[in-house]
């Protein structure tokens, strides 16, 4: 045991927790100032102070939404559009963040196409709340075939609680799926990103991104991804000009 | 005893001096003629009225260190009712060893030859502390002993020093003994200066600082002060004082010097102090406590919504400056309200005087807004003992035009951009307010909950931990309930066994039936049909079941015939091969097999 008695276990503990609580504090203060800086239209300022918490492995829709607002005050849409994204991965019922992804894409020239089912199915909850739902329907329906197992349960009540928990598990397990595969998900963040045949600068472009535009990461060798657009084109993007949205 | 070392010497004076008049006095004195040990007096020689060579010898004393080089001299010149008298004076350096009491006897001299008596002249040495302990003095001087928590009370620290002593402060300064008051930083340099104290002259350094109690009651507070200091023993040329510096007390006059470590501390004072009253308190009371007055100024008085204004608040006077916290201000659907900026000019050393401002970062939200909001405001007055209202008046301003920042845009709904971009596609008109479309909604105030990266839970160490515990759970669960049912049912033990039971016997039915042996075929065959017999009817002896007892058990659950045929078949084949040595030919295994799950199953579904 590294505590050999309970108050030194305590002081730590205490010590730990006042840590968390100063960092949080410090969290909460770049917030406010970056804030700050927007009203002041200090743009600067404000992205300075937002990445400020990124670094720190720090990461809240909120965050990441007024990001985003702040690149589309300076323009760069694309990096607007990154953070509208990862403010929705964060929490995908965030309204807002839906309609200022939009407004970046169509103020950096893209089509602003409607969400498909599918998409709406996935983004109706958090990659979490899915996992929520999936380890919740999982575990009900054990304790419901252990109670089975040992005590009388009268049928229709199986019948009513377990088809739900199968139906929900079912769902829950789909969009998880359906999610991961969209993990690989990326926006270029500047205009003009190259997709080039080979992983060098010196290799020629097969096709020009606009900043905004999704694609998907496949494959990483040194600083290039290998992109896949849409239209199923690949080629090998320089790995600053593209932003992932998932880590 | 230490070995005194004494001094014989002679006093050639020959070389040097004259004698002065005819009728000359010669006497004999310490100067001065006490001292506390570790200090040093002069023996002085005196001459009045007289001059000439001189010649003798001090006769030596056990214990006190006579010099006998290079003496100091002096000359007094006194006119009594016309009568003038010269003194000079020889001083010797008399160092002496212990305490106690030294008498130079009486001793013979030569002055050009005619010899003189020097009458005996004693010294008083007394124990060292007695003289060491009016060297210095440490006191604290506040300006009252009651006073309430919060208020910022200033004290003197003021330490003495004997006029004829240097010295130098060691360690970390001047501290504080109390735990129930806060300090103010200590000045770095101090104030020097000199008063008479005890008739004595003594040299001063005083630090100017204030008290803050943090607690109510009585407390006592004390200061402690180490230093070192210097005894000058009057003699040799002047030189810089080793320990010159931020320091050093006064600096040293003398080049030689005895050293010695003190640890002053001051007379403890017990100081009252008081709660301050929660009746009367003000909403805009933040631990003010002293005399103030407010002001309030803002940067800009014509702005539009969602422009900043900076508005400060500043509050002048005397009092507990470092513990007035900003009041706050609330957000409303006026202004958005950002956390104020906090600053303090002080006009006196100790912080107990000045100004202290707080800048509010504000918003004005819509053009309604006519003035900026009342920040409520006030302190505790500790001579008038209540609190006192200062909050300033709220400054009219005006708010026009619009912005962005806090306009809802009409609109800004998915719907409205996909109709807008419908429409577009349509090759329609957009309306005049298509520009409007390009207005984002406004930055969020609530940082939220915060996570590590954007990272599905899969990917996460602690889901799968999460999920392993929850599954650990659940079978420990399962085995407690197992467990407890074996134990307190014996029905589910022995459903539990014979079940465990019907599994096992099939799968060598099965395996007989594979390598062809009837009899063991058979005989699993008819243990099958025991044990479920036995789970069916919960009897403990299963495999004692005969066929007979089976069926009169089914014909009243209305088993099927063709099960009952097969049992019947099954107990007899199985007699038949028991009692024939194993030799009774039996074809078909196959069919056998069938069959006797057939009644497995029916006889379980009954269950």
């Amino acid at each position: 045991m590294i505590f050999k008695s309970k108050p030194l276990f305590a002081i730590f503990s205490l010590l730990l927790l006042s840590l968390k609580v100063w960092a949080e504090d410090l969290t909460e203060l770049l917030f406010l100032q970056g804030n700050e800086a927007f009203a002041k239209q200090d743009y600067p300022k404000a992205i300075q102070r937002y990445q400020q918490i990124i670094q720190q492995n720090e990461n809240s829709s909120s965050l990441h939404f007024n990001l985003g607002n702040t690149y589309f005050q300076v323009k760069q849409f694309g990096q607007a559009a990154l953070h509208y994204e990862k403010s929705l991965a964060i929490k995908p019922n965030n309204k807002d963040a839906k309609v200022n992804l939009l407004l970046a894409r169509k103020a950096a020239g893209l089509d602003i196409e409607k969400p498909t089912l599918k998409e709406n199915f996935i983004h109706a909850l958090s990659i979490s709340s899915w996992f929520f739902l999936v380890s919740l329907a999982f575990w009900a329906l054990l304790i419901v075939w252990i109670v089975h197992r040992f005590f009388t349960i009268r049928p229709i009540l199986l019948k009513i609680v377990t088809p739900p928990l199968f139906l929900t598990l079912f769902l829950a397990s789909a969009a998880i799926l359906l999610s991961h595969s969209q993990s690989t998900r990326a926006l270029a963040i500047i205009d003009e990103t190259a997709l080039r045949i080979a992983p060098a600068n010196s290799s020629e472009a097969t096709l020009y991104l606009s900043q905004a535009e999704e694609v998907s990461v496949l494959k990483t060798y040194e600083n290039f991804l290998l992109c896949e657009t849409k239209s199923g084109i690949r080629g090998w993007a320089n790995a600053q000009n593209i932003g992932k949205i998932w880590d | 005893m230490k070995t005194f070392q004494h001094l014989s010497f002679t006093l050639t004076l020959s070389i040097l001096f004259s004698a002065f008049l005819q009728g000359l006095e010669v006497s004999s004195e310490f100067s001065p003629p006490s001292i506390s040990l570790g200090s040093r007096s002069q023996y002085k020689l005196i001459l009045r009225d007289g001059n000439g060579n001189i010649r003798g010898e001090i006769p030596r004393v056990n214990g006190l260190e006579i010099e006998n080089s290079n003496p100091s001299t002096s000359n007094r010149v006194t006119i009594v009712n016309g009568k003038q008298t010269i003194e000079k004076s020889y001083g010797f350096a008399a160092t002496p060893r212990k305490e106690g009491s030294y008498t130079v006897p009486s001793w013979r001299i030569f002055i050009d030859d005619k010899e003189y008596t020097v009458p005996s002249a004693t010294l008083e040495v007394a124990p060292q502390s007695e003289e060491w302990n009016n060297t210095a003095f440490l006191k604290v001087i506040p300006e009252k002993t009651k006073f309430y928590v919060g208020e910022t009370l200033p004290v003197l620290v003021k330490l003495l020093l004997r006029g004829d002593i240097s010295g130098s402060i060691a360690g970390n300064g001047i501290q504080l003994n109390g735990d129930a008051f806060s300090q103010s930083e200590i000045p770095g340099e101090f104030q020097q200066g000199q008063e008479i104290f005890k008739n004595r002259t003594y040299k001063t350094a005083k630090w100017p600082l204030t008290l803050t109690p943090l607690k109510p009651g009585k407390h006592e507070v004390s200061y402690n002060l180490e230093m070192v200091i210097q005894i000058p023993d009057e003699r040799g040329s002047r030189r810089r004082d080793p320990f010159g510096g931020m320091n050093s007390l006064f600096g040293s006059m003398f080049s030689q010097t005895t050293s010695k470590e003190l640890s002053l501390k001051s007379e403890p004072i017990i100081f009252e102090v008081l709660e301050i009253p929660s009746e009367g308190r003000t909403p805009g009371f933040t631990g003010a406590v002293g005399q103030f007055m407010s002001s309030a100024s803002v940067d800009i008085n014509k702005i539009k919504t969602g422009e900043p204004i900076t508005l400060t608040i500043e509050m002048t006077g005397e009092g507990n400056f470092n513990r007035i916290m900003a009041p706050e201000i609330m957000e409303s659907d006026d202004f958005k309200a950002y956390p104020p900026k906090t600053s303090f000019t002080q006009t006196h050393e100790t912080g107990l005087h000045g100004t202290k401002r707080f800048e509010y970062i504000l918003i004005p939200k819509n053009e309604n807004v006519k003035e900026t909001p009342m920040i409520p405001l006030s302190y505790f007055d500790p001579i008038q003992e209540s609190f006192q209202e200062i909050t300033p008046p709220a400054i009219p301003i005006q708010v026009t035009g619009d912005k962005r920042l806090f306009k809802k845009p009409k609109t800004q709904t998915l719907d409205s951009i996909f109709e807008k971009e419908e429409q577009k596609s349509r090759g329609q008109e957009s309306n005049p307010e298509s520009q409007e479309l390009l207005s984002i909604y406004p930055i969020q105030q609530n940082l939220g909950n915060l996570q590590n990266g954007i990272q599905a839970p899969v990917y996460k160490s602690g889901f799968w931990f999460l999920q392993a515990l929850a599954f650990l759970s659940v079978l420990a669960i399962y085995a407690s309930i197992s467990q407890y049912c074996k134990k307190r049912h014996p029905e589910y033990a022995l459903t539990e066994k014979l079940a465990r039971k019907i599994k096992t016997t099939l799968q060598s039915l099965e395996k007989a039936k594979l390598e062809n042996r009837p009899g063991d075929f058979f005989s699993c065959a008819e243990k099958c049909i025991q044990y479920s017999a036995g789970h069916l009817f919960m009897n403990q002896e299963a495999e004692s079941l005969s066929a007979s007892f089976i069926l009169e058990k089914y014909e009243q659950m209305k088993i099927s015939d063709s099960s009952k045929s097969i049992i019947l078949k099954l107990f007899q084949t199985s007699q038949n091969i028991r009692f024939s040595g194993g030799i009774t030919k039996v074809n078909n295994l196959e069919i056998w097999y069938e069959d006797t799950l057939k009644v497995v199953k029916e006889m379980k579904k009954l269950k």
